[in-house]
């Protein structure tokens, strides 16, 4: 938080096992909500609530 | 604690960019200090994937609160896995947008509010990129998000299967960066 305008233009690079390791945690969490959607779909087509 | 927020500009007197993956800077604030970094965005020329790529930059800066105008399904899915709470709808100065913020004059979103690639196409091009533009959103673990406000089962529907759609294509496209990372060894 330096507060110089213009100061901090560098994005920090990820080591490839940051990287996988990040990407594996996100697909896991995508994959458990797709699960959470797809059952709500299923009642909500089923005529329930 | 920090907000990040998509800038026209690099101070806080710049006005809030309506575009998230493709906007041109983002400022950093310490809401309690007013302090605040720049970040340009690498991704704002990108061809495409840019609002997961800025999510995933922004999440890895330490940010807890994104403020912008606009943010697609995408980004708003990488940054709520990463634990951000996403406020879209702010537009004017970044510094009056904090202190909305501060004052408690924003509310939090449950879902997107534009469809995917909103933004591509718009703005000026700087003709220059820093590269990559991913990061990681480590420890933050994972925030509630409220169920979609339909008003019926058939809008419910409709929303959940436009969440699934924009989910889907998006764990695709993190399956394709995995296989991709584990060829190269």
């Amino acid at each position: 938080m330096g507060g110089v305008p213009g100061a901090d233009t560098y994005a920090p690079q990820m080591s490839r096992e940051q990287e996988l390791d990040f990407l594996k945690n996100q697909s896991q969490t995508l994959k458990n909500r797709l699960e959470q959607i797809n059952s709500r779909l299923k009642e909500l087509e089923a005529g329930g609530e | 604690m920090k907000i990040a927020i998509s800038a026209t500009g690099p101070s806080l007197d710049a006005e809030v960019d309506p575009r998230f993956g493709r906007c041109q800077y983002f400022v950093i604030v310490d809401p309690q200090t007013m302090e605040f970094e720049t970040l340009e965005n690498s991704n704002a020329m990108a061809g495409g994937g840019a609002g997961i790529s800025t999510a995933q930059m922004i999440a890895s800066r330490g940010a807890q609160v994104i403020l912008t105008g606009n943010c697609g399904p995408n980004a708003y899915q990488t940054l709520s896995a990463a634990g951000l709470q996403v406020i879209s709808g702010v537009t004017g100065k970044i510094r009056d947008a904090v202190e909305a913020y501060k004052t408690g004059g924003l509310q939090s979103d449950a879902q997107p509010n534009v469809d995917s690639h909103y933004g591509v196409g718009m703005g000026k091009g700087m003709g220059m990129g820093r590269g990559m533009g991913r990061g990681m959103g480590m420890g933050l673990g994972m925030m509630p998000q409220a169920a979609p406000q339909a008003t019926s089962p058939e809008q419910e529907i409709e929303t959940l299967k436009g969440q699934a759609q924009a989910m889907s294509q998006q764990l695709d496209e993190i399956l394709r960066r995995i296989e991709q990372l584990e060829k190269k060894e």
